[in-house]
């Protein structure tokens, strides 16, 4: 977690948060119009050749009758810097492009199928990122077909302040031929619908380590207190359980959520006092009350900031030590 | 909703107990409470002392009736405050429907019946405050008037602007004033009845009996009766506000997470008189109400163009829920794992007290049919 102010936080939360809607948003597309395609949550569902990471995209498709297949990247918000669409879409190309060799479609059946990469953006990076990949598609063609759908929030043109997500084909072309027709159309969904979803679906891959320390605490936390009191001890295994049952309700599929994610959150938030570790029993002691009057991110942010002063504070000693003396030896040299 | 023997044995109570006799008779003031899941007769007689972070608590049962499921018990208590080291010695009334509300009488001041209030507050969440909004409190009145044809005018009323302004509450005396009138100007100017001190209109309208009634209303519940016997009047009174309160715990009740089917989350909507969310001012003035609610912790994920969303938690019985933006004149809530009916309740009581009065719906309702509305 690199210094960053709070703005800065709230908008990779919500970020985060807006890739999970789409997703939901895309489901929801799928079960609306076709009978024939299953959509696949963020899971861990295909084979490779290699010992490489497991390919995880935000979700997939899948024609069974057909045996074709598609593999989506949703991207809700991409940042204006090149250089980042530069490094996110050669990795998803990459990854997805050349490692896939089958997929899982039930837990012991394995397929080979010819499946399509699907990109999802925002309409405002539309072009961007569609400029990008006829570029690499000219500099060496791709081995798989390519599409991009393009998605966007508005509001209702009656002025009633409704706020909707919608998605709609782009460029490209899919391998389920009928997918491409039916995102031509587009399709839409009320915001505050998809918000319900994702309260049941908090996570995905790889959330801000911030925003998983604000929903343990607030939303699982709390869960813990009314269950073990306003002081409780509480283990990883059980805050696993309960996210896996309470918060990755992807309609009955288990997905996937790492334990790294949890780890990771409850060692900052020992760093930062929050709670503490019992070693003897690794457990992490929890007193649950109200610990001041501000937004728990800026309570975050400043604890972070506390703690990185602390570590920087040799550093920053040493490097102004090494101006002074540069700023003598330009004055003695002046003197000269 | 009281059994009518038992609403006698109420009335003939107060003219029993000699002591308060003298005093109930004309001054005496009711809170109203929703209770849920406790016998607080039962729990009052199996312990005698009570303590939080602000005042000891130390009582004693003096007489108890029961009727099935309805109690009626006179208590003592001692308050002592730690704050102040102030100590208070109070007797009062307290009516019970088991699983439904109770009340609470006393003859005593304002102070001592806010500590009586406290002191039944520490049940919470079993226990829970009635709210009623401007538009309930008038169709509560209106429902009196029209079945005891007895009309009221206003001696005076406070009305509050809202929108955050926690301070911008106005005193209107207006003795004599038909109380429609007062109601009606409020909503024109886009303020609020808190409170009305209700009179006879006139000397003509009398009961039977030749007794008038004058009772003080207000937004929490709480009647204060200056004039007029506890008797079928007060009852029906009473009766009215308790089905009001009931209708709205009973919308907001069951919501948790984690009792729902499927786990899925039930949310509800308060939509507002106006449209505060057209503007950004309207999201601030809801996050500066929202950040000073009571032992909460917040984060805002998102603050204004074009909507608000923040998750939120209640420490008072670690209830969490999210809040959406979901019109310009609607807010959605979301409840989470846990969250009470109590915890829902006190929410939306806060929110129209100090930001502005709303209707509470069922989202589904709600989003039905204003969806038909567009289409």
């Amino acid at each position: 977690m690199t210094s960053r102010s709070l703005s800065e936080i709230q908008y990779k939360i919500e970020r985060y948060e807006r890739t999970i809607n789409l997703i939901l948003l895309c489901r929801n597309f799928i079960n609306n119009r076709f009978k024939n395609i299953k959509f696949y949550p963020p899971e861990e569902n295909f084979y490779t050749n290699y010992q490489t990471e497991p390919v995880t995209p935000d979700f997939s498709l899948l024609d069974k009758k057909q045996t074709l297949g598609v593999v989506c990247e949703a991207k809700a918000g991409l940042p204006q810097n090149e250089q980042y669409l530069k490094n996110v879409v050669d990795e998803k190309l990459n990854k997805y492009l050349n490692i896939i060799k089958g997929w899982n479609l039930d837990a012991s059946k394995f397929a080979l199928i010819d499946y399509s990469l699907l990109f999802i953006a925002h309409v405002e990076n539309i072009d961007k990122l569609r400029a990008y990949l006829i570029k690499k598609n000219n500099e060496n063609r791709f081995k798989k077909k390519v599409s991009v759908w393009e998605f966007q929030i508005f509001s209702d043109q009656y002025g009633k302040g409704l706020r909707f997500f919608r998605i709609r084909y782009y460029c490209g072309k899919s391998s389920i031929e009928e997918l491409d027709d039916e995102a031509n159309i587009g399709f839409n969904i009320l915001g505050n619908d998809l918000d319900r979803e994702r309260g049941t679906c908090l996570f995905t891959t790889d959330p801000p380590v911030e925003y998983t320390i604000m929903n343990l605490w607030i939303f699982i936390f709390s869960y813990f207190a009314v269950k073990r009191g306003q002081e409780f001890e509480v283990t990883i295994d059980e805050i696993h359980e309960l996210i896996k049952k309470q918060f990755m309700r992807w309609k009955g599929k288990k997905t996937l959520l790492r334990r790294s994610w949890i780890v990771d959150a409850l060692n900052k938030m020992v760093e930062y006092k929050l709670i503490s570790k019992v070693e003897k029993n690794d457990k992490y002691k929890v007193k649950y009350e109200k610990m001041n009057k501000k937004d728990f991110l800026e309570i975050i942010k400043e604890k972070f900031e506390k703690e990185s002063e602390k570590i920087k504070e040799p550093e920053i000693k040493e490097k102004k030590e090494v101006k002074k003396k540069q700023l003598r030896l330009n004055n003695n040299y002046m003197k000269k | 909703m009281i059994a009518p023997q038992f609403r006698l044995k109420i009335t003939s109570y107060y003219e029993d107990v000699k002591k308060l006799k003298q005093k109930l008779t004309s001054k005496y003031k009711i809170s109203l409470f929703l209770i849920k899941n406790l016998n607080l007769v039962d729990k009052l007689s199996s312990t005698s002392s009570k303590e939080n972070k602000y005042f000891i608590y130390n009582w004693k049962i003096l007489e108890k009736f029961q009727e099935e499921t309805e109690y009626l018990f006179r208590i003592e208590l001692k308050v002592f405050s730690k704050r102040s080291g102030k100590k208070l010695n109070l007797k009062f009334l307290i009516y019970e429907k088991l699983n439904d509300f109770l009340m609470a009488i006393s003859n005593l001041n304002s102070v001592s019946q806010r500590r009586i209030n406290q002191f039944i507050n520490t049940y919470y969440p079993f226990v829970s405050n009635f709210y009623l909004i401007h538009d309930e409190i008038f169709s509560v009145i209106e429902e009196l008037e029209s079945k005891f044809l007895y009309p009221f005018a206003s001696r005076w009323h406070i009305i509050s602007e809202k929108f955050g302004k926690k301070a911008d509450k106005d005193i209107r005396y207006r003795r004599g004033l038909y109380y429609k009138k007062c109601f009606v100007k409020a909503r024109k100017e886009n303020k609020f009845v808190e409170k009305i001190q209700l009179d006879n209109l006139n000397s003509f309208f009398k009961f039977s009996n030749g007794q008038p009634y004058d009772f003080k209303i207000t937004r929490k519940g709480e009647i204060s009766i200056s004039r007029g016997k506890f008797d079928k009047f007060f009852l029906f009174l009473i009766d009215k506000i308790i089905s009001v309160a009931n209708g709205k715990y009973l919308l907001l009740k069951d919501r948790s997470r984690e009792i729902t089917t499927n786990n899925e989350i039930n949310p509800v909507i308060i939509e507002f008189f106006s449209s505060p969310f057209k503007e950004n001012e309207g999201i601030y003035a809801l996050i500066k109400i929202l950040k000073e609610y009571t032992n909460c912790s917040y984060a805002i994920i998102h603050a204004g163009n074009p909507y608000l969303e923040m998750i939120f938690v209640d420490y008072e019985d670690n209830s969490s829920f999210s809040i959406v933006t979901f019109s310009n004149k609607s807010l959605i809530i979301y409840p989470q794992l846990y969250a009470s009916g109590s915890a829902l309740l006190k929410l939306f009581d806060y929110i129209t007290e100090r930001y502005s009065d709303g209707i509470l719906y069922d989202y589904e309702d709600y989003k039905r049919n204003i969806l038909i509305d567009i289409q």
